[in-house]
This record gives structure tokens, C-alpha cells and sequence, in this order.
């Protein structure tokens, strides 16, 4: 990026570091906000994006655990064999096998959630939900919770290196040849489905490749399939299809390896990633101009993920006045945010994972290979009624906060009141109307050193109510 | 302004009195003021809904979202072409319910068969669009603005419709029933409300609301957060009038036991009972999932057929009860057709024309426009050629039954059928 196009340090500021933070993650500590503020951006950003040194694995549900340990000692299969049991049997343990699958599935986004609300390091998991939607894949087809959770680990693995290993390993990645059918493609009829959608959606965008060049690319990844009893790619010669194909004008036995490695050499996908990180992490509405810089950036690093999304977070664009606070909160941003404002002792992933499921987004289950729409698409009248609604009793739960941490200091007036809960749940204190409106309820409770927890929640609930509340 | 115990009507009220009329006009912002001028002209439009009594029309669109496999619904029976191409999948010839002129329906569609036999389906062989785009993303943007350019962003068919010739309307003049708004719907004055639960589509505890937010945010001052933040304010405000019409309506309307217990049938129950306590909605929309058949369809597609058939035939039984079989038409599309052969997994691939399906009683009922030709030669990279363009379709249905020319939103006139 030219030096002329990124943020100078002047503009760094806590307005700056807040936007960072947020979409980086999800907002500043309350804590750590100043010190970020007097970083220079390039710290900041070097700061947020550093890697974690936790071992994912270890927070993964127990019954992942167990299965990842199984699925890699040599030898070892997963499925029990069914077919030798008699009949009756058989449909039992079928069904205790059914049940069991969607008892795990079900704990995957609680055990995710959990996760966003409780890690130090949010960019990993604001990463992971960027790949999650760009390559989504659900679970409702795939059926099996743990090639589920074996690709959102590649992700975490994966998702800020090379792009062309990136495109490799969604190709290979086992739930992913279910979900759009690669693993049943063959050789005499090929199955067009996974390499539709890895140009159309997963690389270079509709209308920059031609229908003969979907036929040639699902001739090239047949015999890309996998082995379900250890969930791991496997590759079937006798399915593979060798002959010659055209591809983007070019003639040869294009093997799976070879579309990717062309996919992955066209300036077209450099710039079709840097609008979905783009449209993901700034704005809904693209900016030329910025776009342009992080597709050069990424283009000419030969496909570095971490440089584009560098070139992003210091890009002046991302830090103007209609892309600060100018993006509409996803359910699980929504849900994250709060909780982690609030703050409780403990955290249970269920009930969050219920409030996002009911406004439209359930974690491994993305509503189709396209991902979530996001932005403006989240809201409806009804989803907007139900987001107040949610949030209304997120707070007002019992145990839900704890006046404490929210009132550390109870010789603080009802004006430094107001600034640190606008603090606490907006990053922000906003325009003038909404810190009156604030304001106007602080003004009929007890002053700060009598206020009561419940008190408080009058207050909480106005301000997670707001159309001002759906943004970040 | 004092809340009473009827929310809405005092929120309206206190809006148009105390706002408009009042002292606090000048610093109003300007995306509110419209749509407060827009809430006293609906006042005027609802009288206006009221004269005209049970008479106005109402047009359903439906979507069989993932590209509905056309060839295995109206089935061409002796056709050798089909045969061929589907070595499997045609043995959906053997059971399907013989109509006429050589086609048969789904086995599973009895619910169709018999609304066909009392004359209130008709359907269109190959529709499509010139280009056709296998995507069902753009195909679905193409299909629902109505441009096929099929900009991604763009301004629906319906939502230009309402900008157009529904001006002053409250916003429940488009209702749908999914999870999230059809591209069909979005438009500049932001008419036409989604919901899919109706229990969540409500705004609890009106006297905090009219003490905090609402009624500060009229005080204008910068804007932050610049049109996102727009847009909410006006979303919120959409959503709190037309929630309480919305209810006032289902609580006169008790659930209808007819209905099937599937997804796709309890949406057209909420569609029924929204008609039948009288709402002003003018357009609904709604979507069935899980057309997008590429692998073992046999089952799926039959599962699919039954509940479509089955939650249609339920939907137009009660129209008759309710005396609203005439006033009411629905048009089912999909984004696109499926490859006439079928591939290697038992599925089939995404295609192009496929046939479209027209409800309403007083509607020239039967089978329109020939098949396409399934002939290999005849074929655009392996799938059915269109001889129909879906904006005929729309611009015919627009035109004779909710008296609207819509030439003008589809950029040039398009021959019609003789469908309505």
C-alpha cells in the first residue's frame, strides 16, 4: 500500500483504536482501551492480529476430544459396524447413533460462542467466522458434527497464511466434499457442484469464468474424495478423470491441483478477497479505492492472507466516518458483544446460541453455500423486535451482571455513570439525543453509591433497545 | 401523550399531532418526516382499502428456492428424449397422474391434480430469460428485480412497485413470510415488512419505549453512524406500526387445523389467516427450500412434491371457505429448471427454463406453451431453451389482475399470455 493511503498516526485516537479493536474483535477492553489508543496504528494491528498461544483443541467439547485422539491413532475407524446386528438391534443402534450425532452437533456453536465471549485473543475467532461464511458449509448436510469441527480448526490453522494452501485445504477438507457432493463425483458423470461455487463464490465472483470452465474443473477434482471412517481426504484414481481439458483458455490434463494453482495465479481473485474482507470487516458498501490497494497487497505478496488483511486494518478508508460504527451486528456479533459487556461469573453458550438461532444464524448451519448476507439482509421488522427483545432479557436475567464490575466506583456521578456504561456497550458516547435519553432514566434512580442492581437494569435495557445498539 | 393501553394507534397519534403538527416539525430529520408525512397519507389510503372492501386484489409470489426440477414435476410422459437422458430418475413416468396433452404430474402432487381439476391452476411451459445464468444466487437476483442484468444490490420488482404506485402505504403493504426480506421487496421507501415468527414480532413494554429512544431521536443533530444508522431508525419505526396491525388481525384469526404440519404450509396457513382478518397487505411473498436437488433426489423431490401439492391444495380450500378464491392469485417460480440428464450422484444439475404455476379461481386454467424441446440439438449446453420470459408473467399478472402497469419498472413492454 502506498505509505499515502494508510492511516497517519495522527488520527489515531480512541475513536480509531475502538474501530480497530471492534472489528478486529469485539471492542476494546474497558481495561487496555487507553494503552491501545496510545500505540501507533501499526502496533495496534500488529498487537490484535498476533497469534494465540492456547491450544484450541484443549477447549474443544469433550466428545471432540475423544474422537480427534481416536481418529489419529493408526488403524482406527469411527463408524461402529452396523450391518452384522440383527434387525432389530440394528434400527436401535442406528437410532442412539442419530441421537448421539445431533446432541453434538447441537454443542458446537454453544462450545464456539463460549468461545468468542471468552478468549483473549477475538481476532482468531472474528478470522474464523470471516471463513466460515466465505466457505460455509452446514452441518445439516454434512450430518456429522466432526468433520465440522476438524474445518473450523483447519481454519484457525490455515486462515491467515497462504491462499493458495487455503484453497487446497477447503478442496480436501472432508465436510466440505460433502456438503457440495465432490466426494460422490465421477468419473463418466462428473458432479458440478463444488466446482461451481469454488469460482463463483469461493474465488473469483460470477460472470469471471465460463460455464465450459466449470465442466473442465469438476472433471479435474473428480476422484477428490474421502475416507468417512477417519474423516481425511482421500483421492480415488479410478475415479479421477486424466484426460485433456480447457480451462480459462488453457489446454492440458488439468489435475485438481492445477485448477488451484490457476485459480490462485489470477490478479481477478486478489481482488474478489479483497472485497469479501472488505465487505466482512469494513463496510457493506465497497470502496474502490481500498479495495484495490488490498488486492495489489495481496496479489503481489503471491497470496499472503495476513498481508491483505494488514493492508486493510491500516488503510485510511477503514477509519472514515461511514464505515466507523457503520456496520450492522450479525446475531452472533450482537450476542457476543453483549455478553461480553455484561460480563457474568459464568458464560453458558446455550441460551446465546438459542437467541441467534431464532434471529437467523446458527453456527455450522449457514443457510446456504453462500454464507449469511449480512449487513442491512439481518434485519427485518421482526428480527429487529426480536433483537430488542432478546437483548432486553440478556440483561435483565438474573445473574446476568454483576453490579461490580459495572460500578466499581460508587463515588462517580450520574454523568461519568452514563460515559462508562456508553463506553461499556457502545464504544462510544454517540449524539447528543442518545446520551439524554440515557440521561432522562439515570435522573429518576437513586444517585450511583445507592443504586441497586436492579436499579440498573432499567438503564441496560434501554440502551441494548436502540437502533444505535444494532451497530458496530 | 399520555400511553395508553393501545400503544400503536397512541404512537400514531402522538406522531402526526404532536410532530407533525407541532413545534418540534423543524428539527424532525428528514428520512423521519417522510415517513411521517407517509403515515398521515396511509391514513387516507386505509380509508380508501376500507371502500373497496373485500375487492382488492392480492397477488402471492412463491418461490421454489434451489432450482425446482421441472422435468420430474409436469413429467412428459412417452417421451423417448427424457428417457434417455434420465435412465433413473424417469421412472417417475411410470407413477406420475396422467393430465393431458402428454404430460403427468408428480405422483406426489395430489393436492395440485385436484386444484387443477376445478380449473384453479394453470401452468406455463419454459420459462426463462435470455442468457440463462446457473448461479442461484444471480438467478435469483435476476428473477427477483426483474433486470436480467440481475445487479447484485439492486432495487426489487415488488419494492419498484411500491415506490412506484404505492406511495403513502403503510409499510404491511408487503408482507413476506421468511427469514429474512426477498431481494424482490427492497426498494427506497423501505414498504413491505418480513416476519416468519409472528411471536417475535412484537415490541414489548411501549411505556419505556415512548419515555426513552423513540421520541429523544427526534431532536436530529449529527448523524453517526450515517445511513446504517438511517436505516435502522426507519426500520424500527416500520416495524412498530405495522407489528400491532399484524396482531390485532392473527388474534381475530384463529389457526386453521386444515393445514399440514410442514414449514411451507403453515407458512401459507399465516398468509390465509392474514387475508382472512383483512389485512391491507396487497403483495405477500414466500419461499419453499431445498430444491436444489444434485444428489439421490428421488426421495427428497418426492418429499418436496407431497409438501408443496399438499399445503397448496390446503391453502386454495380455504380460500374458497373464506370467499376469497377470486380476489387472490399466486404465481410459483423458481430461479431455474434442472439439466435435462441427470448426472452421476441420482441428482441433477443446475438448468434453465422450467415451468411456472399460476393459482386463482377465474384464471384460464389448464397447460400453457408447448414443452421445450428435449431433443440433444435443441438443448443450450444441456438444458431446456425458454420460450417464455418470466417478465411476461409478471407484467401480465400486474396488468389484469391488480390493474397495474409495470411496464415502466421492467424497462419495455413484454408480450403476455393469455393466462389471466
Amino acid at each position: 500500500m502506498s505509505a499515502s493511503h494508510s492511516l497517519p498516526k495522527t488520527k489515531w485516537n480512541r475513536t480509531t483504536a475502538a474501530h480497530l479493536a471492534c472489528r478486529t474483535g469485539f471492542g476494546p477492553s474497558l481495561t487496555d482501551w487507553d494503552r491501545l489508543a496510545s500505540l501507533s496504528p501499526e502496533e495496534a494491528v500488529e498487537e490484535l492480529m498476533s497469534h494465540p498461544a492456547d491450544n484450541v483443541v484443549e477447549s474443544t467439547p469433550e466428545w471432540f476430544k475423544e474422537e480427534n485422539a481416536m481418529l489419529r491413532r493408526p488403524g482406527a475407524g469411527m463408524m461402529m459396524s452396523m450391518r452384522e446386528l440383527p434387525e432389530e438391534e440394528r434400527r436401535e443402534a442406528q437410532r442412539a447413533y442419530r441421537k448421539d450425532m445431533s446432541r453434538k452437533a447441537r454443542s458446537l456453536p454453544a462450545w464456539w460462542l463460549e468461545r468468542m465471549v471468552t478468549t483473549p485473543t477475538p481476532f482468531e475467532e472474528k478470522l474464523t467466522l470471516f471463513w466460515h461464511g466465505h466457505f460455509a458449509t452446514s452441518v445439516r448436510k454434512v450430518r456429522h458434527p466432526t468433520p465440522m469441527l476438524i474445518q473450523n480448526l483447519m481454519f484457525r490453522d490455515k486462515g491467515r497464511g497462504n491462499w493458495r494452501e487455503l484453497l487446497e485445504a477447503i478442496s480436501a477438507d472432508p465436510a466440505m466434499l460433502v456438503y457440495l457432493d465432490n466426494h460422490r463425483s465421477k468419473r463418466r458423470k462428473p458432479n458440478e457442484n463444488y466446482a461451481r461455487e469454488l469460482m463463483e463464490l469461493f474465488s473469483l465472483g460470477e460472470g469471471n469464468y465460463t460455464e465450459e470452465d466449470i465442466r473442465a474443473a469438476a472433471r479435474a477434482f473428480t476422484g477428490w474424495t474421502l475416507n468417512r471412517e477417519r474423516w481425511e481426504y482421500r483421492f480415488q484414481g479410478r475415479q479421477h478423470d486424466p484426460g485433456m481439458k480447457t480451462f480459462m483458455g488453457e489446454t492440458k490434463a488439468f489435475t485438481g491441483a492445477d485448477i488451484l494453482d490457476k485459480i490462485a495465479s489470477l490478479p481477478r481473485t486478489s481482488e474478489y478477497m479483497a472485497e469479501r474482507m472488505w465487505r466482512f470487516f469494513a463496510s457493506e458498501t465497497p470502496n474502490p479505492e481500498a479495495i484495490s490497494d488490498i488486492a495489489k497487497a495481496f496479489h503481489e505478496s503471491k497470496g499472503d492472507l495476513n498481508a491483505a488483511l494488514r493492508t486493510l486494518f491500516l488503510h485510511e478508508a477503514f477509519y472514515e466516518p461511514s464505515v466507523v460504527r457503520g456496520k450492522i451486528k450479525s446475531p452472533v456479533e450482537l450476542t457476543v458483544y453483549l455478553v461480553r459487556s455484561v460480563a457474568p461469573d459464568k458464560v453458558k453458550g446455550d441460551p446465546i446460541s438459542r437467541v441467534c438461532r431464532n434471529l437467523g444464524q446458527t453456527l455450522f448451519e449457514p443457510p446456504s453455500v453462500k454464507g449469511w448476507d449480512g449487513g442491512s439482509a439481518w434485519i427485518t421488522s421482526s428480527s429487529l423486535a426480536y433483537r430488542y427483545s432478546a437483548a432486553e432479557k440478556m440483561v435483565s436475567r438474573r445473574n446476568s451482571f454483576d453490579i461490580d464490575t459495572l460500578l466499581p466506583d460508587r463515588t462517580i456521578s450520574r454523568i461519568e455513570l452514563r460515559n462508562n456504561l456508553m463506553d461499556r456497550f457502545y464504544f462510544s458516547r454517540l449524539r447528543e439525543q442518545d446520551r439524554e435519553a440515557v440521561d432522562a432514566i439515570l435522573a429518576n434512580l437513586p444517585p450511583p453509591r445507592n443504586l441497586k442492581r436492579k436499579d440498573l437494569i432499567p438503564v441496560l435495557s434501554h440502551i441494548v433497545q436502540q437502533p444505535q445498539y444494532q451497530l458496530c | 401523550m399520555n400511553p395508553s393501553k393501545k400503544p400503536f394507534m397512541t404512537r400514531r397519534e402522538f406522531l402526526r399531532t404532536g410532530v407533525i403538527g407541532g413545534a418540534l416539525a423543524s428539527t424532525v430529520p428528514s428520512f423521519l418526516n417522510q415517513t411521517l408525512l407517509g403515515l398521515e397519507a396511509a391514513e387516507l389510503n386505509s380509508a380508501l382499502q376500507r371502500a373497496h372492501g373485500k375487492d382488492a386484489p392480492i397477488l402471492i409470489m412463491m418461490q421454489l428456492a434451489g432450482g425446482n426440477d421441472g422435468l420430474n414435476t409436469l413429467i412428459p410422459l412417452e417421451n423417448d428424449h427424457y428417457r434417455r437422458a434420465r435412465p433413473r430418475l424417469s421412472n417417475a413416468e411410470k407413477t406420475a397422474i396422467a393430465l393431458e396433452d402428454g404430460y403427468g404430474l408428480h405422483e406426489r402432487l395430489t393436492g395440485l391434480k385436484e386444484l387443477y381439476d376445478d380449473g384453479l391452476l394453470s401452468i406455463v411451459n419454459g420459462v426463462g430469460y435470455p442468457n440463462p445464468n446457473r448461479s442461484h444466487f444471480r438467478s435469483t437476483e435476476i428473477w427477483h428485480t426483474g433486470d436480467p442484468k440481475g445487479r447484485e444490490g439492486g432495487d426489487g420488482w415488488i419494492g419498484k412497485y411500491f415506490d412506484n404506485q404505492c406511495q403513502g402505504a403503510d409499510p404491511e403493504v408487503g408482507i413476506s413470510i421468511t427469514g429474512k426480506s426477498p431481494q424482490a421487496f427492497q426498494s427506497q421507501s423501505s414498504l413491505g415488512v418480513t416476519f416468519k415468527n409472528p411471536n417475535q414480532f412484537q415490541f414489548d413494554d411501549p411505556e419505556d419505549q415512548m419515555a426513552g429512544g423513540s421520541i429523544g431521536e427526534l431532536n436530529g443533530g449529527p448523524m453517526m453512524g450515517g445511513s446504517a444508522l438511517e436505516f435502522l431508525e426507519r426500520a424500527d419505526l416500520n416495524a412498530r406500526v405495522s407489528s400491532d396491525h399484524v396482531h390485532t388481525v392473527l388474534d381475530k384469526m384463529p389457526q386453521i387445523p386444515a393445514f399440514p404440519n410442514t414449514r411451507i404450509a403453515s407458512d401459507l396457513e399465516m398468509i390465509a389467516r392474514l387475508i382472512g382478518g383483512g389485512m391491507s397487505t396487497r403483495i405477500y411473498y414466500v419461499s419453499q427450500g431445498g430444491f436444489d436437488t444434485h444428489a439421490n433426489q428421488t426421495y427428497s423431490h418426492a418429499s418436496l412434491m407431497q409438501q408443496f401439492g399438499d399445503a397448496q391444495n390446503a391453502f386454495w380450500k380455504e380460500m374458497k371457505r373464506q370467499g376469497n378464491d377470486k380476489r387472490v392469485r399466486m404465481m410459483v417460480f423458481s430461479e431455474f429448471g434442472r439439466r435435462v440428464a441427470e448426472n452421476g450422484s441420482g441428482g441433477t444439475d443446475h438448468g434453465a427454463a422450467a415451468p411456472v404455476f399460476v393459482f386463482g379461481n377465474g384464471i384460464n386454467a389448464g397447460i400453457h406453451g408447448a414443452l421445450p424441446s428435449l431433443a440433444p440439438e435443441d438443448l443450450n449446453r444441456g438444458d431446456l431453451v425458454h420460450h417464455t420470459d418470466f417478465r411476461s408473467l409478471y407484467s401480465g399478472i400486474m396488468r389484469s389482475h391488480m390493474q397495474a402497469d409495470i411496464s415502466a419498472i421492467l424497462g419495455g413492454e413484454f408480450p403476455e399470455t393469455k393466462l389471466f
